[in-house]
């Protein structure tokens, strides 16, 4: 069983899952020019889609800027979506996380961004999330693997995934060779896939 | 440390240090999966959702008209056998320059009304034997999809970022069916970057759908190579 399928039949709660053949056949009938599915997709991802610009943006009015810039890019380019390469989720989110950062890098230097970003707990509520939170099964795996990456791993995803910085200016910060960071980044996802796919 | 745009960065995967493109694939589903669900979920306020509709609805300012160098288009339908290639038009390796045209008596302009359009877009889509193709065109940066059903007879093609045309051009879309070309219609790009087109005639099973771009009055066969071509 691919990893992908494992994933995605791993995810049983209703409101943040994706049901990726649903999602899957709504981006091809957006691509088609569908209305009708391009508001499925959007009920389908908008919260996911903006919690992850909050996360990352934290500014409420920022973030669902970017978010509505995401959604655009959704209506425009869905036909660039191939249900064979890749979950339909996965192609959303990486759009909104791209989107997101290059806001960031525009808007800060590096300096103000190591700054902000900090060293997250993965214990820690988020602070600032101020409506209903919604507690899937996906996010306890996930939060569960993350759990069980060390704090060196960890803290190099959190300094390139939601702070945008690549491997050299991580280095940088951590006073790390760059050759280390790579590999304990590369390590860390590549646990994280065998730690996902373990799960039911 | 120099910021790169949007569209220089690398892949996101690659940012996470995946090797080739197959594991940056796989570390953008981990990071999906894994990192963005980390962030919690928040409802978006009332006005969003709005406010997306109203834009893709409305149209993008016209962008200035320039001349563009098309490259031959590749079929994006899997499966199809190459030697269904529709014969009249010249081999995918050529690039095209456009040669606009106008719309002659015997053709009906299909940038019909926004919401007609759709609405057979709509129709077509639901048949039972809905077939949908896409395409892309001028170097990638335009794409077509191409629905169709013959028990309606009717065929729709959904263009976005088609090349904006100089005065006196237009594209010309065409049925190829056993050997022969006939015209579906013209139309010019709207400016909004998504053009909705219903093809004029009947629609058959296993027609090819192009489109060329021809002076006007347009002519009633092609005189250039393909912007682009589907087999349906």
């Amino acid at each position: 069983m691919s990893f992908s399928s494992q994933a995605a039949r791993a995810s049983t709660d209703e409101g943040a899952v994706t049901d990726d053949e649903r999602l899957a056949s709504a981006l091809e009938a957006t691509a088609s020019g569908d209305r009708s599915a391009f508001s499925t997709v959007y009920d389908m991802t908008a919260p996911r889609v903006l919690g992850l610009c909050r996360r990352i943006l934290v500014d409420p009015h920022m973030s669902e800027e970017v978010a509505q810039e995401v959604f655009l890019e959704i209506w425009q380019t869905s036909s660039r979506f191939d249900a064979e390469r890749g979950r339909g989720l996965t192609w959303i989110l990486t759009m909104a996380h791209r989107r997101a950062i290059d806001r960031v890098r525009a808007s800060q230097s590096s300096r103000d961004r190591d700054l902000r970003i900090g060293i997250r707990d993965f214990g820690e509520e988020v602070p600032g999330v101020e409506s209903d939170v919604e507690t899937s099964l996906e996010f306890e795996r996930a939060r569960a693997a993350m759990g069980r990456l060390t704090p060196l791993q960890r803290e190099v995803l959190d300094l390139a995934y939601f702070g945008g910085l690549t491997q050299s200016e991580i280095a940088e910060r951590l006073d790390t060779p760059i050759g280390t960071i790579k590999t304990r980044m590369r390590d860390a996802l590549i646990r994280l896939r065998g730690l996902l796919g373990e799960t039911r | 440390m120099t910021e790169t745009s949007l569209d220089e960065r690398p892949r996101l995967g690659v940012m996470l240090g995946a090797r080739d493109d197959s594991e940056a694939a796989v570390f953008e589903e981990v990071a999906a999966i894994a990192l963005a669900g980390l962030a919690d979920t928040a409802v978006p306020s009332p006005g969003m959702r709005a406010t997306i509709m109203n834009r893709i609805d409305t149209p993008a300012p016209r962008l200035a008209a320039t001349v563009t160098p098309l490259h031959a288009v590749r079929s994006r339908r899997s499966l199809r056998p190459r030697r269904r290639r529709a014969p009249l038009f010249l081999a995918a390796a050529a690039a095209v320059v456009l040669i606009v045209g106008g719309v002659g008596a015997s053709l009906t302009a299909h940038n019909a009304p926004a919401h007609e359009a759709s609405r057979t877009l709509a129709t077509v889509s639901a048949a039972h034997d809905v077939s949908r193709v896409t395409s892309t065109f001028s170097g990638g940066s335009a794409h077509v999809a191409v629905v169709s059903s013959a028990s309606i007879g009717r065929s729709v093609a959904v263009i976005t970022n088609a090349p904006d045309l100089t005065a006196g051009r237009t594209y010309e879309l065409w049925f190829y069916r056993g050997g022969r070309a006939t015209s579906a219609g013209t139309f010019t790009p709207s400016g909004s970057g998504r053009d909705v087109i219903t093809l004029t005639g009947t629609y058959r099973t296993h027609d090819f759908v192009a489109a060329t771009v021809e002076k006007t009055p347009a002519p009633d066969q092609p005189t250039t190579p393909p912007v682009f071509e589907v087999a349906t």
